[in-house]
């Protein structure tokens, strides 16, 4: 890892985020840590319901944090923070959605949809708006003239890159990525997972890309995390954890990739994570360091095992 | 697929479906042909708006209200003849058939949908009923099927849901569908198609909505349920990905036709197809970090307006010009396999697949 001395761009620290009232919470995100490194693309891969995207609302300050510490280049922003840096965390983190069907206003023009933002952060003129807007969709591969049409009158790609567009036109530094393919089909996956990297090679744009995919990982993520019911359980350089899967849970993902192989897959063995292999009651699992950058979850036995694995 | 006689369970000749639209008509499935054989898995891939669950919607009477059958027929030979109905039933090589182009009536469908040919929808969270617990979801179709009542019914779908997996079957009998995860759910929709103990079970992008982890545990038992209740099951799916576990013959989609069919390992390790090398090329399974993952350019055909030639031509950077005056026949690469391709005519010059995919056939063609 030759980042390793630099300088985070965002630390969590246990962070905690909980559901519900007071009394009765639900835990969605019981404390966990990472770093994640300017111009890196850091993969968060996990279940539906693992709280993958709620880690990434959390940053972002769409939901209160139960605990723990979120800090943007150095600050802290979470919890309760001055206005300032509020609109500048707003302005330099943005976020692209799931479902392009789903996340566009039907009643803006892709106009208003990709400024919007900008209304935000203070008087801009009119013209300069708009050239912001041209420029954020000719970066995405969309003609300027689409500006004035609504949403409908594109296809899923496309919409896609209206979302990219959105995000781009507040030139952000850090981008949170929410399954940003996983709607799409496997043709237009390729198109916006190339505008992706070309658009990080040019602006030195940093992600984090949320998916249960871990097969479009592989292809675009520096770094890895796997949660699992809210703790992450393994954490490494994308190539180190699909050569040395650790954690049970983790190996589990990786059995689960389709591969287009059919003789491969035939033979393939499919294992089946089940939790109850952990036995917890007296030795309580740690989130430990095993070697340079390869984090992993359990308690001191299963670490000793992780480690005779390793060496 | 030893015996040759008998072994065609449904086949599909020159279907051409349109749809009346505002007016205008739209040709969503292009003079297609296809022969589905008894107990196989056949997987039917591309992208959407290609035709491909229009297609399956004509096999079980479904087809939306402004499309039409104009031409071809589709014949079903797993059916007893109704003899109140003898127009609806013909006679040739493979025996006795349905021809289910000819049936028109809700009445006639209810001998057909569930019984004999059966589909499991994309969205497991929109195909069941919110207001009735799983057991009643699950009894209806054995009741409706088996004709079994009380005690015996109960028995029947708790051992269905073990069939399928569900675990605890007592007590998530009385549990309502909001109480089931994505992965459950899909598994419950797939009990009830079971228990109307269908021959041939469509699964429309049946794990889509659903985790990788899911997914690939669906796929699993679609397998073994399929040798257990010995069906037959055509696949619908976008993903080429997906299909190398489950599908023994592919089927590729493009434009309302098929533009490819051949066995799994054929379709995998040697594609002919220029439509089915950029649909495995753009894999991100089998791409390479750091550099520029294929994508294929441009949008599929206005189907509003006729094709002329192959219609993949236009996206298709190696196009000749014949690709964009004459729609290529089927052109025989072996008994199983078939491409409508000019590229496979003997006057055509000779173009190599892409580099990813002659990886993919050094890899795996090695092992076969």
């Amino acid at each position: 890892m030759t980042q390793t001395n630099a300088e985070p761009l965002l630390r969590v620290r246990d962070l905690k985020v909980t559901f519900g009232s007071k009394r009765n919470p639900f835990t969605a995100v019981g404390g966990v840590s990472f770093d994640i490194f300017k111009g890196e693309t850091f993969g968060l891969v996990g279940e539906s319901g693992s709280g993958k995207t709620t880690i990434g609302r959390a940053i972002i300050r769409i939901h209160p944090t139960a605990g723990g510490s979120i800090e943007f280049k150095g600050q802290r922003i979470n919890g309760k923070i001055d206005k300032a840096l509020d609109r500048e965390v707003t302005r330099k983190i943005q976020m692209i959605f799931q479902d392009p069907m789903a996340s566009l206003n039907e009643r803006a023009k892709v106009d208003y949809i990709v400024s919007e933002g900008l209304y935000n952060i203070g008087h801009i003129s009119a013209e300069e708006r708009q050239q912001k807007v041209h420029r954020a969709l000719s970066a995405v591969g969309l003609l300027p003239e689409f500006a004035s049409r609504f949403p409908h009158e594109f296809s899923g790609g496309q919409r896609q890159r209206i979302g990219i567009a959105r995000a781009l036109v507040m030139e952000p530094e850090f981008i949170i990525a929410d399954e940003p393919i996983s709607a799409l089909d496997v043709s237009i996956r390729a198109q916006v997972l190339n505008l992706l990297s070309k658009l990080q090679k040019e602006r030195g744009l940093t992600y984090l890309f949320i998916s249960h995919d871990l097969s479009v990982m592989r292809f675009i993520c520096d770094r890895i995390a796997v949660i699992h019911k809210g703790l992450l359980v393994e954490l490494a350089e994308c190539e180190k954890l699909f050569a040395h899967p650790l954690h049970p849970y983790t190996r589990a993902l990786l059995s689960a990739i389709p591969q287009p192989d059919p003789v491969r897959e035939r033979s393939k063995k499919l294992e089946i994570y089940d939790p109850s292999v952990h036995d917890y009651s007296v030795d309580k699992p740690v989130w430990a360091e095993l070697e340079p950058g390869h984090f992993v979850l359990g308690n001191n036995k299963e670490l000793e095992e992780y480690r005779r694995r390793l060496s | 697929m030893s015996e040759k006689t008998n072994s065609t369970i449904l086949s599909i000749k020159d279907l051409s479906v349109r749809f009346s639209l505002r007016g205008r008509v739209l040709h969503a499935i292009r003079g297609l042909s296809l022969d589905v054989h008894r107990g196989e898995s056949l997987a039917i891939v591309g992208e959407s708006g290609c035709g491909k669950s229009v297609l399956n919607k004509n096999l079980i009477g479904l087809l939306d209200s402004n499309g039409f059958i104009d031409d071809g027929s589709i014949r079903y030979y797993g059916m007893e003849k109704d003899e109140s109905n003898p127009d609806l039933y013909g006679e040739d090589e493979n025996g006795t058939y349905a021809d289910l182009v000819r049936f028109k009536k809700e009445k006639d469908w209810l001998r057909v949908r569930g019984r004999e040919i059966c589909m499991i929808l994309q969205d497991p969270m929109t195909s069941l009923n919110p207001l009735k617990t799983i057991g009643a979801q699950i009894g209806e179709a054995i009741r409706l099927h088996q004709g079994l009542r009380g005690a015996a019914l109960k028995e029947a779908v708790l051992s269905i849901m073990r069939d399928v997996r569900i675990d605890n079957p007592e007590r998530r009998y009385k549990q309502y569908p909001h109480e089931f995860s994505g992965g459950m759910r899909q598994r419950v929709v797939i009990a009830i198609a079971i228990a109307c103990r269908p021959k041939i079970l469509i699964c429309d992008e049946p794990t889509t909505a659903l985790d990788v982890t899911i997914q690939a545990q669906v796929l699993y038992l679609l397998k073994e349920l399929k040798q257990k209740y010995n069906l037959t099951v055509i696949f619908i799916t976008h993903d080429l990905g997906v299909v190398a576990n489950i599908a023994d013959r592919v089927a590729v989609m493009y434009a309302g036709d098929i533009v490819e069919l051949g066995m799994a390992e054929e379709i995998f390790y040697d594609p002919r197809h220029p439509y089915t090398w950029a649909l495995l090329s753009s894999l991100p399974q089998l791409g390479v970090k750091g550099e520029e993952l294929f994508s294929i350019q441009g949008t599929p055909p206005n189907l509003f307006t006729p094709v002329h030639g192959d219609a993949f031509a236009p996206r298709n950077p190696q196009a000749l010009k014949i690709d964009f005056v004459e729609r290529p026949p089927y052109f025989e690469v072996s008994p199983t396999h078939k491409a409508r391709t000019w590229l496979l005519d003997p006057r055509a010059p000779k173009v190599e697949p892409p580099k990813i995919i002659q990886k993919l056939n050094s890899e795996g063609g090695a092992s076969v």
